[in-house]
């Protein structure tokens, strides 16, 4: 099964409920429109739609961070995922995240 | 009271309302949280307006006058509060929300799972039932109707009683079923009833008693009668609270 998330931006009343109640604080408010965003954000979807990495990629200096399509097994990020143990945050709540903490 | 007196202090109480406004729209993040000042003052006022309405249901409801049917006198201004704290309630929402233009969408595109659309729906039919009763009590008084009118002012009562524990207890967990806040997870429904009722018979107290302050007769008995409340639902909030304390040592929050 492959989850998708949507957002439609035209019945959006900007209540900011969904950026209090997400468990991994991971939306926040537009500062000119004002209304909730998520990761990945427009610009980072739209780099990665042209078959580049996310800026939070592409900016960390020590490489700590990867992104990439975990259902290709020979990605880097399968690959780092396969080799490294690894856990994901809140995982209890059965939320499948796609975002993975490598624990050494 | 004199007009003018009226006249300046609701001014005064307009103009504190909307400088309140003005500093709560600059604080709609706190800390982490981006529900601000503005939601604080909302869930107030609709708590407020919650707990108004279960003290008038005491009258329009399970029929309690007063020994000499003092209620009588001051149901209309109780159910005339409930509306007014709604209102100051319905601002303050509209002014924390980015798009208030856009809330008829709830009502279109309603989700049931969600506890913020039940909120607006809950809180709209209030202020129905509460506009209704209003002019129920102008139009007929403290008068027995009869015939077939008899059912309306119990059954308006019945569902404006039903309605604003529906919508305070839904309110509450608009909060309480956040995961995101360890500190707000929970049943909060009991909590948020209580101290509705507390804002309510309090707020109540200072608008009816200095509106009828001249009537010096009526005002003896509500002084006693909204104490009489108040000292049964502060232990309850009291008993409530001792238990967040204790909770609270064990949270992950």
């Amino acid at each position: 099964m492959r989850l998708a998330y949507l957002w439609d931006s035209t019945k959006c009343i900007g209540c900011m409920a969904c950026v209090v109640a997400c468990p991994y604080n991971a939306r926040w408010v537009h500062p000119s429109t004002l209304v909730p965003e998520k990761c990945p954000g427009p610009t980072c979807i739209g780099i990665i739609k042209e078959g580049e990495k996310s800026i939070c990629v592409s900016v960390c200096p020590a490489n700590a961070r990867d992104f990439g399509d975990i259902d290709d097994p020979k990605s880097s990020i399968s690959v780092k995922i396969f080799r490294n143990k690894t856990e994901r945050p809140l995982e209890p709540l059965g939320t499948e995240p796609k975002y993975f903490i490598v624990l050494g | 009271m004199k007009r003018a007196t009226i006249t300046v202090l609701s001014l005064l109480t307009i103009i504190v309302g909307l400088a309140l406004i003005a500093i709560g729209f600059t604080k709609k993040t706190v800390h982490e949280v981006s529900w601000g000042f503005l939601i604080v003052g909302y869930t107030m006022f609709a708590l407020m307006a919650s707990g108004s309405t279960v003290v008038n249901s005491i009258y329009a409801l399970f029929g309690y006058k007063g020994p000499k049917e003092e209620l009588a006198s001051s149901i209309k201004l109780g159910v005339l509060f409930s509306i007014a704290a709604l209102v100051p309630g319905l601002l303050t929402i509209a002014a924390d929300v980015s798009r208030p233009w856009d809330f008829w969408k709830i009502y279109v595109y309603f989700n049931v799972d969600s506890n913020i659309a039940w909120m607006v729906v809950l809180y709209t039919i209030l202020m129905a039932l509460l506009v209704v009763e209003l002019v129920l009590f102008i139009r007929t008084g403290s008068v027995e109707l009869t015939g077939s009118l008899k059912w309306i002012k119990p059954v308006v009562a019945t569902l404006a009683l039903i309605t604003t524990l529906l919508a305070s207890s839904n309110l509450a967990q608009v909060f309480g079923s956040l995961i995101s806040v360890p500190g707000w997870h929970g049943l909060l429904a009991p909590y948020f009833i209580t101290v509705a009722i507390l804002l309510g018979a309090s707020g109540q107290a200072l608008f009816v008693t200095l509106t009828l302050r001249d009537r010096t007769e009526i005002v003896r008995f509500l002084a006693r009668y909204y104490g009489f409340i108040l000292t049964l639902a502060l232990p309850v909030l009291a008993f409530f609270l001792f238990w967040n304390i204790v909770l609270a040592r064990r949270s992950v929050a």
